[in-house]
């Protein structure tokens, strides 16, 4: 069994897990890999997961391994939307044989240069590495939230993390939408950006969850 | 109050005016009708929806105005209230009115419109502002786009009516489609086949069912659809929720965005209009870290010598002292003598509590002329673009007591008329904040009819009085707003303003809306001064008054160490407010009363509860429960930080 068909499987795993309860059944039916019963029980024996019943738990060595190759397929789908600016569909088809290289330092170097994200652009979960936590707030990055700019700084919205969703639409009703660009007028006594014509005062609680690239 | 549901409609065709906040809804409605209009609460809410019926182009229409939206997914009251009369009729025609200049994001809420298979106008209606901004719509091209009719229109001016008038009779549903994209368009496809053929909204469903809105299965109910579809399609919508994660919502909304500015491209031609430097300086100074509050202290300036010193001093001497006291009430008071023999209504109309001499004089005579100024200098305020510029430099502050800058618009009214300000607070999004706001505005906010007597007592005294009055206010609204916004449970909203560009008002546009919240004044709050006044007689006639007064009188002279006659001024300062402050007036006057007497009672008389018909409108708002609560608690709190003040001065000998 090749390195590469067991890392697609655990990713499978994972994102089943997400969704719900994982059991070999379900991850037999699921789309794009080829997973049969077979290879299910040569990477239990690998020791990658125990089955229980039908459910399937990952060991600690199979818990490791799917983390990095989760966490490796969302930054890289970060990296490519943020600051490379790739289609959707060129990102999908990269992300998945980036997943394969991007891993432990260098993850943790592209995690850093993304300013720590959260969520990749679908707006799952990245799992945090070792860098997030040691992470120094002042670092700067290419990408980060409105409201740490300085007073003046023109930008472009990366993405939104907001899990608000009225706010969501008021947002875009604003015109604040990935893909727009701001001027952060001013952050005292109160934050003032100017999107296209309007100028907006808001909060800096809802700056926060602005994602934006430097427009230099 | 008429029940909008349950109007007749005949043959009448309603016609719902819907639209983002501030687009001018209201001003359209204004020339769509000219017969008089209904406003009433929409059942089971505080939300007020205005309708009237109106006759044009040979047909019959019942025309609705609705609360301004950001998207057809209800979260807030007003929302609500629009989704489910835009839901409610079978046939209806929808005018969606724009604000020109925020075409794309206008044009978001239209797209829903559309996929709601609904009868459509559009109206770019602020024509005039998107023109000095730089920005051309071609109409034609638009309705080429959309298929339905589009006219441009700047309703404050009545151009482009007639063009309206044309259109609405034609209105049609537009054959757009917004398209989100192969899997999405499959999951709605999938949605839109269970549910049943005839229904029009069936788009709109769909997308609905993907954002997760839970109050649409009520709406389809309503229209016949069954459980069992209901159940079937909640659970492909969930399915699908699922497999793409929260990036579904975002997507749709950003579907939209791309094709609004797609057609934006198509229709529009767009020229670089510099921004006056004036204006631009004006603003920098308004929002300014440095210059911010300065301004809005000499603001506040300049509105107290307009409203305090112009209004409640000089036109409220010429109209109480001339025209009610010279000539209206002597004749009144001769008429009512000579002609009714009863002594009963003789003290009702024209005695010391008289619905003419007390009640009328009051409203007209001393309330009258500092609204009035005050609503002159508010309208200024407004149409300069100053007040979301004043909200946004108080924000953080208010942010301290629950609130966010949203709230210092009531508070500003409040130092006007308390009782416009309560209804003001609708304002606020949730029901903590206008509860948090109501009890601020009943306790530390003096309304004008006070504010003058107030600082003319302090102001005798001395400069350092005023202020020591004024730290106690600030701490008290502090105090009571951090706790409250710790006590009092729900959410709190966040702050997004827009900031309106700083231009010159127009007075005619002023002076349109001092009219229109006169005629409020008159219609709502005149009443309100009547049964008060009434009130107060009825006390006086039984001889209860007195009773109460004694009843009160150890609490004055113990707790607040006043002299016995000062209950009497809190007492008649709730029926009508000015009085309360002229007898504490009277008193220090005819040197009855300390330098620290003074301060303890003004301030009392400050915290103490509003008048009777604030009292009245924080019912009618925040319903009974809530008023009562608040009005006990007010008092007692009152009374508490008088003998607060009153004891430390005393105690630690304090000069003052």
């Amino acid at each position: 069994m090749d390195e590469k068909k067991i890392e697609e499987i655990l990713e499978e795993i994972w994102i089943e897990r997400e969704r719900g309860e994982v059991s070999s059944r379900t991850l037999c039916l699921s789309e794009g890999e080829n997973i049969t019963g077979l290879d299910i029980s040569e990477m239990e024996k690998l020791g990658y997961f125990r089955q229980e019943k039908e459910k399937i738990c990952l060991t600690e060595k199979g818990e490791e391994r799917a983390l990095q190759i989760i966490r490796g397929h969302r930054l890289a789908e970060r990296l490519m939307t943020d600051v490379l600016a790739v289609s959707p569909k060129e990102m999908e088809t990269n992300a998945c044989s980036f997943e394969h290289v991007i891993q432990h330092e260098l993850a943790d170097a592209i995690c850093t240069l993304l300013g720590h994200p959260k969520e990749c652009p679908h707006g799952r979960l990245i799992p945090a590495g070792a860098c997030c936590i040691k992470a120094k707030p002042n670092l700067e990055s290419v990408v980060s939230p409105l409201s740490k700019l300085l007073a003046g700084s023109r930008a472009k919205v990366a993405y939104i993390t907001s899990t608000h969703y009225p706010r969501l639409d008021r947002l875009a009703s604003l015109g604040i939408l990935p893909g727009a660009e701001v001027i952060l007028h001013q952050t005292k006594p109160s934050y003032i950006i100017q999107i296209g014509n309007n100028q907006i005062a808001l909060d800096k609680e809802i700056l926060k969850d602005i994602y934006v690239r430097k427009i230099i | 109050m008429a029940d909008i549901t349950k109007i007749d409609l005949k043959d009448k065709l309603p016609l719902i005016l819907a639209g983002n906040p501030n687009v001018g809804k209201s001003v359209v409605f204004g020339l769509l009708t000219d017969t008089y209009a209904t406003v009433s609460n929409y059942p089971g809410t505080t939300v007020e929806v205005t309708s009237a019926v109106s006759s044009f182009a040979r047909h019959q229409y019942h025309v609705i105005d609705t609360p301004g939206i950001n998207s057809l997914i209800p979260y807030s009251e007003d929302e609500q209230v629009t989704r489910d009369i835009l839901c409610q009729y079978r046939e209806r025609i929808v005018l969606h009115v724009f604000d020109t200049k925020n075409f794309v994001n206008n044009l978001l809420l239209t797209f829903q419109l559309i996929e709601m298979g609904l009868l459509l106008v559009l109206e770019l209606n602020m024509y005039d502002e998107a023109l000095s901004r730089g920005i051309k719509i071609d109409a034609e091209k638009l309705t080429k786009v959309l298929g339905i009719g589009v006219v441009a229109t700047i309703a404050t001016e009545k151009t482009g009516l007639n063009k309206l008038l044309e259109e609405i009779p034609k209105a049609r549903s537009s054959p757009f489609k917004v398209n989100y994209g192969e899997k999405i368009e499959n999951i709605i496809a999938e949605i839109c086949s269970l549910l049943p053929q005839e229904l029009g909204s069936k788009r709109l469903a769909a997308l609905l069912f993907l954002s997760n809105d839970v109050t649409l299965k009520k709406c389809l109910k309503r229209q016949g659809v069954s459980d069992d579809v209901l159940q079937k399609v909640e659970i492909t919508a969930q399915e699908a929720r699922k497999r793409f994660g929260r990036s579904l919502k975002s997507t749709i909304i950003q579907r939209r965005h791309d094709a609004a500015k797609e057609i934006f491209n198509k229709v529009s031609s767009v020229t670089f209009v510099p921004q006056l430097s004036a204006s631009n300086f004006i603003h920098k100074i308004m929002v300014s870290p440095v210059w911010g509050f300065p301004f809005a202290a000499l603001v506040m300036y300049l509105t107290y010598l307009f409203v305090g010193k112009f209004g409640a001093g000089f036109l409220v001497d010429f109209i109480e002292e001339k025209i009610f006291n010279g000539a209206i009430n002597p004749i009144v008071t001769n008429v009512v003598d000579k002609f009714i023999p009863f002594v009963f209504v003789r003290e009702m109309l024209v005695g010391e509590y008289g619905l003419v001499t007390m009640a009328l004089t009051y409203a007209f005579a001393i309330i009258f002329p500092i609204v009035t100024t005050f609503f002159i200098v508010f309208g200024i305020l407004e149409d300069s673009g100053y007040l979301p510029r004043l909200a946004a430099v108080v924000n953080r502050a208010f942010k301290l007591i629950g609130l966010h800058g949203k709230a210092v618009l009531p508070f500003i009214l409040g130092l006007g008329c308390g009782t416009m300000a309560v209804l003001t607070t609708r304002i606020l999004e949730t029901k903590k904040e206008r509860i948090i706001a109501t009890l601020l505005l009943a306790m530390v906010i003096p309304c004008s009819a006070q504010l003058g007597v107030i600082l003319g007592m302090l102001g005798a005294i001395s400069v350092k009085i005023i202020l020591i009055w004024l730290m106690i206010l600030f701490f008290i609204l502090g105090l009571i707003g951090y706790l409250a916004s710790k006590l009092i449970r729900g959410e709190t909203s966040e702050f997004i303003m827009e900031l309106p560009p700083v231009r010159l008002p127009l007075m005619s546009n002023i002076l349109n809306k001092v009219k229109a919240r006169l005629f409020w004044y008159l219609k709502e709050a005149v009443p309100l001064f009547v049964l008060g006044t009434f009130l107060l007689f009825i006390l006086n006639w039984f001889n209860l008054l007195g009773v109460v007064i004694e009843f009160c009188a150890p609490v004055v002279v113990d707790i607040l160490g006043l002299p016995a006659k000062a209950a009497e001024a809190f007492i008649i300062g709730f029926l009508r407010r000015d009085y309360g402050a002229a007898g504490l007036y009277a008193l220090q006057r005819q040197g009855l009363l300390t330098n620290l007497q003074v301060l303890v009672s003004v301030l009392t008389m400050t915290l103490l509860v509003p008048c009777v018909a604030q009292f009245f409108v924080m019912m009618k708002e925040r319903g009974i429960k809530i008023a009562i609560f608040i009005f006990v608690f007010v008092l007692f709190f009152a009374v508490f930080a008088g003998g607060v003040v009153n004891f430390i001065f005393q105690h630690f000998q304090l000069s003052v």
